[in-house]
């Protein structure tokens, strides 16, 4: 099993944008990794971002997050907050960031699995060896998207749609619980990406 | 898909692009691996799998490598609704995913601020770098401190399989470590399995109770004292075969009279539409004392019983008659205290004696200040009948506990993995092993009094001065009392590290927190059925272990490894090696007892072998020693039931005189200076197994407003304002938690029903004295003990007051958010 490197930013900065959420859904952001947000390279990034209209709002939520704090400091409230929210450490009111707990019985590793499993073998592709989420995580789902539209697949398409299907109640929950506004931020930021995917022009829909 | 070439790639995606910027190359940094890799993976099989579990034996369905389905075992006669939360279990939203250290923890050692346990900042490791950090801290204390430093007495409801025994296999390691402090009894019954083999010679609450065979046929009242079976024999320490229910069926078909002495109307009530007395709680050895004297009153005690197969009554009379202090333990005496009429207390003497009669009491009633009163009271109450030994007749303190009373079968005893030490003499429910052992409910004394001294069943013992605490299998962030006292006892602790599969709030409150499989991610065997031995069932992995989840063996096994004692602990054997070990030594003791069974290969693929039944289906406890005491005495010193112990006597306790004895507990419903109005009946859930399956689906069946529920009599509601569905505040000086009220007369005036087993879910964790958030009624409960004799817990000493909630909004409502996908 070969793991896949980094889409590089020259090819897609789309599929960076779906990495990117599904890092921030995944697990919480490491003192190393909010320096680099607060850095100058994470600055240009989310300036980057904030320059799309659809976007703005989002980013300023997360940015007044980051500004708030150093990086050691605002890695444990975050951590806590990511916990909480979405590792189990909240117990009954845990947000499961994966597809099965927001349709059908909503129990985990449900139906939805299975099928991402299936797409992940159609495109030739396993979760790497150190991920031990099922595949129906918002993350995983995410990173299935970024190489789709990377690789140029017309499933990409059908990806996006699926996500746009059963994020919107797991994102207003995040929104409405979020005690840090990090990931109330996020969760705007993966409904516009998405809603702005969906309705990209005809012509830009396949190959 | 067309295939385009790398360089019209990114004119084509360039063009695509909905971001109108380029990125930065040192912009790359800000991301992390891919989850994703290339070649793909075959799909995962489909099949049926059985196994079993603490709630019964079932069959799952498996979809490409999801367990979708349980379906209870054909020959069960009660499958249990809470198979379903079982399934749900596996796939819980709170499974803990990976190894994870708290980071202040991570980052300063045992340094570390101890009071911030609890928040939740956890930092995701490797499993090898738990695991180094779990050794060196054994070292450390076993090197500094000696094994008086290490608790290794964890405590709980372990999952079933004699290989995957959690508890034991902690101290298997702990044991190759260098040793560790242990914990004697449990939290069940520990007052009574004190008391009882000092009066009956047995532990009894863990022993077959005359079959139910025999009880159906004979028996003419049966009376279920403090014991719900309808609801309790749901579940088995073991695997259960649900046996009881085919004998309380047919008590029920046979239309048999049945008295329930609860102060709740339970389903056991309801299941035989029975006679219900609601006596207060805490008062039941009032209410046996008044029953004992109007025996005695209206010369309808067996004597002859009482001569022949007791010891003191002579003793105990002058207290109940009032001869010795005054006080005539009268019927009417007793109704004052326990709220029951005198009439109806002594109508229940009479009846008593008037037909073959059987007392099956419960454990709640030892679960008190004083405890071990209540049932030492209810063997001389039915030594006074004087039934004990006769055909349905007597007394029973585990027919509502693993199906007591199903008909034992001659099946060979199944044999498991063991700790390693040294075996400890004398009997096995009183065995102290370990470097030293304290009362396992007293593990907070224990914790806020290094070096003091403490009394326990004759013996005294000081307390040792615990560094490091290592937990699996349990959760005493639910079942042990008083936590807001427990929390500031927690920051006693250097290091508190903690197995279990799910975030419980006893992981939640670890330094060092491992992910452990549940039961269905590896193969285990064990017995079918606590007291009938029914059979052994091969429980099947029924599927992969979920996130990064390891066996608790496999865990200490690496945990061994690093200490060098590898080979000591697996001796040589893996998993299936040990379970064939287990089957083959059952087999061998099978033959010589005359019962075959099939070779290993042949039962793994079955996946169960049953015994026959023969003589168990007519077992009378007590026949031999009530038919000549002098040839089959009692493991008593005298060899009769003692009523009065000399060696109680000998040990002076003023907690726990020598015989039989009502005393005031620390606070009852009307007690005497009793400073609030209401009692918690903190019973065993009915949907749960004590906190366990509360994180599933079957929590949707129960919850009100998403709280622990409340049952509130309407008189108490109305005085209060309180309407069903209200969320209430309840509170004593000990702590506060939120319920969801149900308004229902199935609860008596004075009293509210909280279950116990809720998960405490602190306001904020940094806070002293926080609202539990959900309801853990243990968070209102006295962390006493019964008496120096048992130092049991006492989980249903506890009164407190009710309002309604009007703080801020912090029901589940908003967290409801896999509802919002309706």
């Amino acid at each position: 099993m070969t793991a896949l490197s980094p889409i590089p930013a020259a090819v897609i900065d789309r599929a960076l944008l779906w990495h990117w959420l599904a890092d921030l859904f995944l697990a919480p952001p490491t003192p190393a990794q909010l320096g680099a947000l607060q850095g100058r390279a994470g600055v240009e990034w989310r300036t980057a971002l904030a320059a799309e209209p659809d976007f703005a709002n989002a980013i300023s939520r997360i940015d007044a997050v980051l500004e708030v704090g150093d990086a050691a400091g605002l890695a444990s409230a975050l951590t806590i907050a990511f916990n909480r929210m979405f590792l189990g450490l909240g117990g009954k009111r845990t947000l499961s960031p994966c597809e099965s707990a927001w349709v059908g019985t909503r129990r985990l590793y449900q139906a939805p699995v299975s099928e991402i499993a299936a797409l992940l073998r159609a495109s030739d592709l396993t979760l790497a060896e150190d991920c031990c989420e099922p595949a129906d995580h918002l993350a995983v789902e995410l990173m299935l998207l970024a190489h789709l539209e990377a690789s140029a697949d017309p499933r990409a398409e059908d990806m996006a749609a699926r996500l746009a299907g059963w994020t919107p109640d797991f994102l207003t929950a995040v929104k409405a619980v979020d005690p840090t506004g990090f990931w109330a931020g996020a969760a705007d930021l993966l409904s516009a990406a998405l809603a702005r995917s969906l309705h990209r022009k005809p012509e830009e829909r396949t190959v | 898909m067309t295939k385009i070439s790398g360089n019209d790639l990114r004119a084509e995606l360039s063009r695509r692009a909905f971001l109108s910027y380029s990125v930065a190359a040192g912009a790359l940094g800000l991301f992390g691996p891919s989850l994703l890799a290339k070649g793909a993976h075959a799909a995962e099989a489909n099949g049926a799998v059985m196994s079993g579990s603490h709630w019964g034996i079932f069959t799952a369905k498996v979809e490409e490598g999801r367990a979708t389905a349980f379906t209870p075992w054909e020959k069960d006669p009660h499958p249990t609704p809470m198979l379903e939360g079982v399934l749900d279990s596996i796939y819980s939203p709170s499974r803990i995913k990976y190894p994870m250290v708290r980071r202040e923890y991570l980052e300063k050692g045992i340094e570390a601020d101890r009071s911030t346990r609890g928040n939740g900042d956890f930092v995701r490791v490797s499993w090898d770098q738990a695991l180094d950090l779990i050794a060196k801290e054994i070292q450390r204390v076993e090197t500094t401190y000696g094994p008086q430093a290490v608790f290794g007495g964890s405590y709980g409801w372990k999952s079933p399989g004699r290989l995957h025994n959690c508890t034991t296999l902690l101290r298997r390691m702990l044991n190759l470590a260098g040793g560790f402090v242990n914990g004697t009894g449990d939290y069940s019954t520990a007052a009574a399995q004190v008391i009882m083999p000092h009066v009956m010679g047995t532990l009894e609450v863990y022993e077959q109770q005359t079959a139910w065979p025999v009880v159906a046929e004979n028996t003419e009242l049966m009376v279920f004292w403090a014991a719900d079976p309808i609801k309790t024999n749901q579940i088995g320490w073991v695997i259960p075969e649900h046996g009881g229910y085919t004998g309380l069926a047919a008590l029920k078909a046979k239309g048999t009279k049945v008295i329930v002495i609860d102060p709740v109307r339970t389903a056991t009530v309801d299941y035989f539409d029975a006679e219900h007395i609601q006596p207060k709680p805490q008062t039941d050895v009032a209410l046996m004392l008044g029953m004992a004297h109007t025996l005695v009153s209206e010369n309808l005690h067996d004597t002859e019983f009482l001569d022949n197969n007791t010891s003191g009554f002579d003793k105990f009379l002058p207290y109940l008659t009032g001869d010795a202090d005054g006080t005539p333990k009268s019927a009417e005496w007793a109704a004052e205290i326990c709220g029951v009429p005198a009439e109806t207390i002594k109508d229940l003497a009479r009846r008593l004696t008037g037909s073959r009669s059987m007392l099956a009491a419960g454990w709640s009633m030892q679960r008190m200040h004083h405890g071990e009163q209540a049932h030492w009271m209810l063997v001389t109450l039915a030594s006074m009948i004087g039934q004990i030994g006769l055909p349905g007749g007597g007394f029973g303190l585990s027919y509502h506990y693993s199906n007591g009373g199903t008909p034992s079968t001659d099946g060979p005893a199944l044999s498991g993995i063991t700790d390693g030490g040294a075996a400890a003499g004398g009997p096995e429910w009183l065995a102290a092993s370990g470097a030293a052992s304290i009362p396992v409910a007293r593990v907070v004394e224990m914790l806020e009094n290094p070096g003091v001294e403490f009394d326990f069943n004759g013996t005294r013992s000081t307390y040792p001065d615990i560094k490091l605490a290592y937990w699996v299998g349990g959760n005493p962030f639910t079942h042990h009392q008083d936590r807001n006292r427990m929390l500031k006892a927690w920051e006693k602790l250097d290091t508190f590290i903690v197995h279990d599969f799910q975030w419980t709030a006893t992981a939640r409150h670890a330094d060092i927190i491992l992910p452990a499989t549940t039961s269905y991610e590896r193969n285990d065997i064990e017995t079918i059925g606590d007291y009938s031995n029914l059979g052994i069932l091969a429980m099947k992995q029924v599927v992969a272990p979920l996130y990064e989840a390891k066996n608790d063996y496999d865990i200490f096994e690496a945990l061994s490894d690093k200490l060098g004692k590898k080979a000591a602990f697996n001796e040589g054997k893996d998993e299936m090696g040990w379970i064939q070990s287990f089957y083959e030594a059952a087999a061998k003791q099978g033959k010589a007892k005359g019962v075959e069974m099939p070779d290993f290969e042949t039962f793994w693929a079955d996946g169960i072998v049953e015994f026959p039944v023969t003589t168990g289906a007519s077992y009378v406890r007590y026949a031999e020693f009530r038919e000549d005491p002098l040839l089959n005495p009692l493991g008593t010193p005298t060899g009769l039931i003692e009523i009065y112990s000399k060696n109680i006597e000998k040990m002076g306790y003023d907690d726990c005189p020598a015989h039989p004895t009502w005393m005031e507990p620390l606070e009852r419903l009307d007690g005497p200076g009793a400073k609030f109005p209401l009692h918690v009946a903190a019973s065993h859930p009915f949907n749960r197994l004590h906190s366990q399956l509360n994180g599933t689906v079957l929590r949707e069946g129960y919850a009100i407003v998403g709280h622990e529920p409340c049952l509130m009599n309407p008189e108490d509601a109305a005085a209060r304002g309180i309407a069903d569905g209200d969320v209430v505040r309840v509170y004593n000086d000990r702590g506060q938690i939120l319920t969801g009220v149900k308004v229902t007369d199935a609860v008596m005036k004075g009293v509210i029903q909280i279950y116990e087993g809720g998960w405490y879910d602190p306001l904020d964790p940094a806070e002293k004295g926080t609202l539990d958030k959900y309801g853990d009624a243990n968070v209102l409960t006295a962390d006493i003990p019964t008496s120096k004799l048992g130092q049991g817990n006492c989980g249903q000493t506890v009164i407190a007051e009710v309002e309604k909630y009007t703080g801020p909004e912090v029901t589940v409502t908003a967290f409801t958010a896999p509802a919002a996908a309706e």
